[in-house]
This record gives structure tokens, C-alpha cells and sequence, in this order.
């Protein structure tokens, strides 16, 4: 279970640092 | 004068005039002129070479962002793998320490990768020497090189006419780590070896005490590492009471020289702002409006340190060197108080006293720090984070005055403020939702007892924790049980937010400016070097602030204030 809970948080972060950079260029694109 | 007040302000003298010609050599390192260490460039192309890397290829914003999220998910691998894996690796491990559970090692492993180093093990008994020096030691240079190459990408894209060009974040990153850090720090470990601090691979000593017991000592490989701990605003120890420890600041001429450590590198980046943009009138009025937001907790904290508790007034106890629980004996409260105020403002996180042993008021005034964490801040990231203030008082003056806002000749629009204001509110989102969280959860779950302390005072740990993570500083209140699975992935996951966006975002504001026409200033130009500036620019640093944690102060510290002083 602690293992999944690591990948899980480890993963959403990703999502969101990497998200990030689209969405900051979507909003500079508009 | 109190001499203890004299000491602090030598501190900040001598940081100061230390400060400025540093901030000259970074320019010119930035700007890729002539220096003293051109003598690096072999081992920089070597480095280069190896990695198959072209450091003056041109890189837009995002190619930058993608470069600093690749390396970081390389250090946060090499560091989370070894963290697991320490207890096998057949050297530099004399003491046989195990390796760490997997959150724990995750938190430990985000936390050095992210500049944070929030500590939830003890370094005598939690890392072998081998993950202090390659690891941590490793994590402290390269985290402290990305703030600073991801500044030097939002100068150049502040400097440029019309470009989509930023500079090479390679080129930027390795330069900041072979001639601004690594130098610092070698100057400094050697000063911290002959004053005392050890540097050995040998096992802790066994000694025998006065009274006949056996105590162990522990020792290690940590001059280098209290070095760079200082200058890279990183602050995890080498032991476990960090910078209180006699082996990590041994005297008081120590404690002078990593206090002034603290402080250098970020406050040299102001400077380096107006040497790289030849506006030295606008890097004084920046450096005045943070040396205005560090002074004003500094001397609410020295007061209240100097001036002792009335609860132990109370008990028939004379305070004549002011209140000493919890402050370095060796050093007095008035430089634990300068040393706390250093290393909240700029995201360091060492302490050379306890944190959770401040008076109430002071113990705020660090948590204000974290809150603003814009004043000096951590190496790069502190003078990023003070960037999108600055974007938001532009566009708000810029309103006030009816003028189209524009700074350095380039016009603020909406989609740059937009991101701006996104970042400003993401620091508060983190603290308060993750205090909110751990509120609740230990209300509902009483035997998770993380908390040592009841009350406000057990509030204010959970408060501290978040905000010193979110900020990266990674300084604790302490009192509190933080190696659970709870504080580990909680805390983890708001480094990795609170680094990164805070990073990436300033980089595309940057890359957006850059790409912009420059027009020359005009009549009609709102003037950004001018004392009204710098105080609306404070202004909205504070209210943000206020508006933000106000009600979260008055729930811990001021309401254990209100406690004391009824």
C-alpha cells in the first residue's frame, strides 16, 4: 500500500511539473 | 550597544560589502565574459563533451523548462535509489547504517533535489557517508545551480531586444556549479577545517567521559558539505541538530562565517540583476525593498529574544542575557535570532538553535519570512519568486496610473500577469490546504500522535512544516514526528509543486518578454527605479502575505503570544 501511495504522489506531481509547461504556453499563446 | 547587537550587525555589514563585487563576477559569468576562473573551461567542455551536450546551442523557454526537468529527474533518481540501496554499497558506510524505508527516502531524495532539505532522518543515524557526500553533498551544488541558471535565463530574457533565445540552460547550470558555487564552497570548507569542523572517512569514536561512561562521537566527511549547505541556501545538516551541533559551527567566528554564507549568494543576485542590466539604481531600490522585509522581522524577533519569556520571569528566574531556552548558549539569542531570520528569508533551512523554542512572536516572524519568501530568498529562486511581485505591482501601478503597464521597455499584458498571479496564489494553496489537511486528519485520527506539543503551539508545528516546505526552505519547528507516511508523501509532494512551478513559470513570463519589441523609455513610461515603486512592490509582498496567512498566524503564534503576555 505505501508503495502505491509513493507512485501515486510521485506520479500527480509529475503531472502537474510537466502540465505546467503546456499550460503556462497555452495561456502566453491566447 | 549590546556587543551581541554589535555581532549582528557586523553580519550584515560585512554580507553587504561581500555582496556587491560578487555580484559583478556572476554578471560577467552570466554575460560569458572574461573571468578568473576561465581556467574552468576545459573541465566545463570536457563535462560537455561526455554528456554530448552543445552549450551555446540557442533554447527558447520551454526547451530550457524540459532541460531542468530532465536533469532534475536525474538527481532525484540517482538520490532515491541510493537512499534504498545505501546499507549495500560495500564503502564509505563505517558506521552500517541501513537503508531508508521508501517514503522516507522519497521525502529525502525530493528534498535535496528540490533545494528544500527538510530533514526527517538524523544524519548520524540515517545516511553513510558515502549518501552524504555523493548524494546530499552532490544535491546541494546542482539544486543550488538550477535557481541560479534559471535566473540567469529570465535576466537574459529580460535584457534582449526581440528574441525567442533565453541562453543555454546547460551552459548556465554547469558554469553557476564550476564558478560561482564550487569555488565559495572550497574557500569556506578549508576555513571550517582549521576552525575545527571534521573532514574524515573514519568510523564515530568511542570515548570515555569524565564520569566513566561510554558515549559515542559521531565524525564524518562534513566540512565540505556544512559549506555548501550555506552558500547553496540548502541547509540539511550533516548531524541531526544541524548548525547547533560544535562539529558544524564550532565558535562564534564560524557562526559569523555561515551566517554571511547564508545571506552572500542572494543577495549577490540582486546586484548581479543590475550589473547584468546595467541598472544599478533598480537593483538598489530591490535590494532596499528586501532588506526592508528581512529588517522589520529581524528586530521584532530581537526584541522579543532579547527581552526573555515572562513565563520563566514568572517563576523568580532573571533573564539578563535575554530568553535562552532553545538558543545557542554559545552564541546568545541575538545571533540565534539573526541566524533563524537568515535562514527563513532565503530559504536556507540550517539552524544553529531551536526553531520551536523561539518566542511566539519570533517564531512568526520566521513563518513571515517562509510566507513572503521573496527577501533575498533561496539562490536564484528567491529573486524569481520577488519577479512575480514585481510583474503584479507593475500591472497594478500600471492601473493606478492609467498607463499601459511596461517594464524595461517591454509591455506587461495580461497573459504574463495571469501566470504571475497563478504562482503567487500557489504558495499560500500548498501551506494552507496541506496545514488544513494534517488539522483535520490528527482531530479525527487521535492516535496518530505526531505531535508533541497541544494546542497552538502544536498547531504552529504543522503550520511550520508545510510552509517550510512549500518555500524550500526545509527548516523545522520540530516537536513533531515527521518520519510517517503521512508527513513524508504530504510534504514531498509540496516541495516538488512548490519548486518547480515557481521555476518554470518566471521562465515562461521570461521567454514571453524576451520575444517582445523593446521600446525606449518615454515620458510615459512608469519609472520601476523610483522609491514609490519599490514601495508599492513592497506593498503588495505584504498584503499578499497578510491577506493570505493572517488568519492562520492568529490560530498558532499569536494566539501562544496572547497566551504569554495576557
Amino acid at each position: 500500500m505505501t508503495i502505491l501511495y509513493t507512485l501515486l504522489v510521485l506520479a500527480w506531481a509529475i503531472v502537474l511539473i510537466v502540465g505546467s509547461v503546456t499550460f503556462f504556453d497555452k495561456i502566453l499563446k491566447r | 550597544m549590546n556587543t551581541e547587537l554589535i555581532g549582528v550587525l557586523f553580519i550584515l555589514l560585512v554580507t553587504v560589502a561581500l555582496a556587491s563585487p560578487l555580484g559583478r563576477y556572476v554578471s560577467r559569468v552570466f554575460k560569458g565574459e572574461r573571468t578568473l576562473l576561465d581556467f574552468m573551461a576545459p573541465l566545463e567542455r570536457f563535462i560537455f563533451r561526455m554528456s554530448r551536450i552543445d552549450p551555446n546551442s540557442p533554447m527558447d523557454w520551454k526547451q530550457n523548462a524540459w532541460a531542468m526537468i530532465k536533469l532534475n529527474v536525474f538527481f532525484f533518481a540517482w538520490a532515491i535509489i541510493i537512499l534504498l540501496v545505501q546499507s549495500w554499497l560495500p564503502f564509505w558506510n563505517p558506521n552500517h547504517i541501513g537503508g531508508m524505508s521508501l517514503t522516507q527516502a522519497f521525502h529525502t531524495a525530493v528534498s535535496f533535489a528540490t533545494n528544500t532539505n527538510q530533514q526527517h532522518y538524523l544524519g548520524e543515524t540515517g545516511a553513510s557517508y558515502f549518501t552524504q557526500l555523493l548524494v546530499f553533498g552532490y544535491l546541494q551544488f546542482v539544486s543550488a545551480g538550477t535557481g541560479i541558471a534559471a535566473l540567469a535565463l529570465v535576466f537574459k530574457g529580460l535584457s534582449s531586444k526581440q528574441t525567442t533565445d533565453l541562453g543555454n540552460f546547460y551552459n548556465l547550470f554547469l558554469k553557476s556549479c564550476t564558478r560561482i558555487l564550487l569555488p565559495l564552497a572550497i574557500i569556506l570548507a578549508i576555513f571550517l577545517l582549521f576552525m575545527g569542523t571534521p573532514d574524515t572517512f573514519q568510523a564515530n569514536a568511542t570515548i570515555t567521559t569524565l564520569e566513566g561512561h561510554t558515549q559515542t562521537v559521531a565524525t564524518g566527511p562534513a566540512a565540505p558539505m556544512v559549506a555548501i549547505k550555506q552558500l547553496g541556501t540548502n541547509g540539511g545538516g550533516f548531524f541531526g541538530v544541524n548548525s547547533a551541533h560544535p562539529f558544524e559551527n564550532p565558535n562564534y567566528v564560524t557562526n559569523i562565517a555561515e551566517n554571511v554564507a547564508i545571506l552572500l549568494i542572494p543577495m549577490a543576485l540582486v546586484f548581479a540583476f543590475g550589473f547584468y542590466l546595467e541598472r544599478m539604481k533598480l537593483a538598489w531600490i530591490i535590494f532596499g525593498v528586501m532588506m526592508l522585509g528581512f529588517l522589520i522581522p529581524l528586530g521584532v524577533g530581537l526584541h522579543y529574544e532579547l527581552h526573555g519569556n515572562p513565563a520563566i520571569t514568572k517563576m523568580g528566574v532573571q533573564q539578563p542575557t535575554g530568553y535562552m531556552e532553545g538558543n545557542e548558549v554559545r552564541f546568545g539569542p541575538a545571533a540565534t535570532t539573526l541566524w533563524a531570520m537568515s535562514t527563513t528569508t532565503t530559504s536556507n533551512g540550517s539552524v544553529n538553535g531551536m526553531h520551536d523554542s523561539l518566542m511566539p512572536l519570533t517564531g512568526a516572524m520566521a513563518m513571515l519570512n517562509m510566507f513572503m519568501n521573496c527577501n533575498f530568498g533561496g539562490v536564484g529562486v528567491g529573486f524569481l519568486n520577488f519577479f512575480l511581485f514585481l510583474i503584479v505591482a507593475v500591472f497594478i501601478a500600471g492601473l493606478m496610473i492609467g498607463r499601459t503597464p511596461e517594464w524595461l521597455g517591454k509591455k506587461i499584458e495580461g497573459r504574463e500577469v495571469t501566470i504571475a498571479a497563478l504562482l503567487i496564489i500557489l504558495h499560500p494553496l500548498l501551506v494552507l490546504s496541506g496545514t488544513a489537511l494534517s488539522t483535520w486528519l490528527i482531530t479525527l485520527h487521535s492516535n496518530w500522535d505526531w505531535l508533541n506539543n497541544p494546542g497552538f503551539h502544536g498547531f504552529s508545528e504543522m503550520l511550520y512544516e508545510f510552509t517550510s516546505a512549500s518555500a524550500n526552505n526545509g527548516s523545522g519547528f520540530e516537536g513533531l514526528i515527521d518520519n510517517t507516511v503521512f508527513w513524508n508523501l504530504s510534504c514531498g509532494f509540496v516541495m516538488l509543486l512548490g519548486r518547480y512551478l515557481p521555476i518554470i513559470g518566471p521562465m515562461a513570463i521570461a521567454g514571453s518578454l524576451a520575444s517582445k519589441k523593446k521600446t525606449p523609455d518615454s515620458a510615459g513610461t512608469l519609472p520601476s527605479d523610483s522609491l514609490a515603486f519599490g514601495l508599492i512592490t513592497f506593498a503588495v509582498i505584504v498584503f499578499v502575505a497578510a491577506l493570505s496567512f493572517f488568519p492562520v498566524l492568529t490560530m498558532g503564534p499569536i494566539a501562544e503570544h496572547v497566551s504569554l503576555f495576557p
